[in-house]
């Protein structure tokens, strides 16, 4: 036995690594048990409602009967139109703040603080600001298009932000590499930043559609929630989370229903992760190595 | 596969932009006795960083087909010096750049350099090995089509070539499509050398190309450069004296005052000069170990 360790050192050693030890093994049980608890509730009062009838009927009699086809229809519209709207202009905004001008210049830290602001505005103001300007200002009313663009204004900074961390991630010893090689900024960009920046994009974007279809508050002063199948982008419409407030909350014996429509909310968001995080995955592989 | 000397045709514009073409040919170990020809002419050049002075009036020439040599302590503006001469100073935004460089008689701080075809004349290689996260073969692809060439065959052509130059081909020939970060320091130190060269450069600048590498690879790559130089115009930044002495045909000694913390070149000339005889004592302290 070495001296290098008195016996008493060693056991007080072994008792700090096992303390540590137990509480980072709670933390996991913690977490993936509040997952796991949610996940099985839902799973208890909703898998019995939930079947092909119910997500391709519209709601009757308030939702307690029927299904959630319309519903649906205008999440996924709502959705379709925040990324849409979102997507560029964030993306835009973060190429712009990491690869064309420093980030200590006025402009960057004003774009960035002016971001963190808005990540730190509750939804609630979001609503009311989209009703002003969107419903009201831009005369475009209860509609899927004001609820989109509102929800994209909130997308904003989680979609910048993320985008902005992927890219300064990258080594900037490609970045020199690229520029001694004389490559232009955009090949640079495309073909070595972006893909290798691609998973944290990607991650960033799930972020904001997870938000985005968890969102209630903001859409209930600009989507609206009209439970009927929407006719065009100007019409009202009811997203997924808006409906299980309203089942739970307004409508006696709405339950079982929203039991399911919040079961449905969870599978299409764990639908749109695996798509998204596999397409990232072989967009990756091509571009990286590709020929 | 063979060995014979690949054309290539396409249009090489230079930075005085005049098209022509060139060829590749196998590697032939250089003259050590070198035509005193300068192709960059350096003259005051002073660096500053946001208003700090960091590099003091440097004026020298790069003679072609030579090897120089930058030696001198950490913090002496060697790595600046060398990246004024393909201008990765302007990445710098607080980096501001006083006198002129010629490159072949154009000044390349004047208002009509094109900074990409000065950087594909003028070749670099980093301390660490930085190939990009791609295959072997789309590291040497990527900046090739940025420059225009665009055929496979003629891509394939060079590939091959640049990487036989490097003595890499034999290693790594039957899996170009494996990920660059794969390979070892070494070998990717030589794909960013091979990456340079596709480009077809005149000059090339590597900043302590050595220093990350284990004692063979870096002898591997010491021997690389020896057969590049003749046909490539070198300068090399090295902490490591018995190298500059072993591969130099011109050394520069470069300093750093005490108190201002101000680079300064203190001497230049041939290789055996600044280390057998030279001139400024100070040069003398750092040659035999003395001081630095």
């Amino acid at each position: 036995m070495s001296k290098l360790f008195v016996n008493k050192d060693k056991m007080s050693y072994l008792l700090r690594d096992l303390t540590i030890q137990v509480l980072i093994y709670s933390a996991i049980v913690c977490v993936s048990g509040v997952f796991l608890w949610i996940l099985f509730d839902l799973i208890r009062g909703g898998s019995a409602l939930l079947s092909w009838q119910f997500l391709t009927d519209v709601p009757r009699d308030a939702g307690r009967a029927g299904g959630i086809s319309s519903i649906l229809a205008s999440t996924l519209l709502v959705l379709l139109i925040a990324l849409l709207a979102a997507l560029p202009i964030s993306w835009a905004t973060a190429i712009l703040l990491t690869e064309f001008i420093s980030a200590e210049s006025p402009f960057g830290r004003w774009v960035r603080y002016s971001l963190q602001v808005l990540a730190c505005v509750p939804s609630i103001i979001f609503g009311l600001f989209g009703y002003a300007f969107f419903s009201l200002y831009l005369g475009l009313g209860f509609s899927i298009l004001s609820g989109g663009l509102t929800l994209a204004c909130m997308l904003l900074p989680i979609l910048v932000s993320t985008a902005e961390a992927g890219l300064r991630a990258v080594p900037e010893s490609y970045r020199l590499s690229a520029v001694a090689l004389g490559m232009s900024r955009a090949a640079t960009l495309f073909h070595v930043l972006l893909p290798v920046a691609a998973p944290a994009w990607a991650a960033g974007l799930l972020l904001g559609i997870g938000r985005a279809a968890a969102e209630t508050a903001a859409l209930m002063f600009t989507s609206g929630y009209v439970d009927r199948m929407p006719e065009s982008l100007l019409d009202s419409g009811r997203v997924l989370a808006l409906h299980i407030f309203d089942l739970s909350m307004n409508v006696p014996g709405g339950d079982a229903p929203a039991f399911a429509s919040a079961l449905v909310l969870i599978l299409l968001l764990l639908v749109i992760n695996l798509v998204a995080m596999r397409f990232t995955y072989l967009w990756q592989r091509k571009k990286l190595n590709a020929e | 596969m063979t060995m014979e000397t690949h054309e290539i045709k396409h249009s090489t514009q230079s930075v005085c932009e005049q098209p022509s073409t060139y060829t590749l040919g196998p590697l032939q170990a250089g003259p050590y006795c070198c035509i005193p020809h300068p192709v960059i002419q350096v003259k005051a050049l002073s660096l500053f960083y946001g208003g700090k002075c960091a590099l003091d009036t440097v004026t020298l020439d790069i003679y072609r087909g030579c090897i120089t040599v930058l030696i001198g302590p950490s913090g002496c503006g060697k790595t600046s010096f060398l990246s004024a001469l393909n201008r990765l100073t302007d990445l710098v935004p607080s980096c501001r750049v006083d006198g002129t460089v010629h490159v072949e008689g154009e000044n390349i701080f004047g208002a009509h350099c094109n900074l990409q075809q000065l950087r594909k004349r003028i070749g670099m290689v980093f301390q660490k090995p930085t190939p990009f996260p791609l295959s072997i073969q789309r590291n040497i692809a990527l900046p090739l089509r940025e420059h225009g060439v665009t055929r496979q065959a003629d891509i394939q052509a060079i590939t091959e070539q640049v990487l036989r130059d490097v003595g890499l081909w034999d290693e790594v020939c039957d899996r170009l499509d494996a990920p660059a970060l794969s390979l070892s320091g070494g070998q990717q130190q030589r794909l960013c050398i091979a990456r340079a060269l596709a480009l077809n450069p005149q000059i090339l600048l590597m900043d302590e190309p050595c220093s990350a590498l284990d004692p063979i690879a870096s002898g591997v790559v010491e021997e690389l450069i020896n057969r590049l130089s003749g046909r490539y115009t070198i300068v090399i930044v090295t902490h490591n004296l018995a190298q500059a002495r072993r591969i130099a045909n011109y050394a520069a000694f470069f300093w750093v005052k005490e108190r201002e913390r101000i680079g300064h070149l203190v001497e230049f000339g041939r290789c055996q000069h600044i280390f057998e005889t030279p001139s400024d004592p100070l040069t003398a302290a750092y040659v035999s170990g003395a001081t630095g």
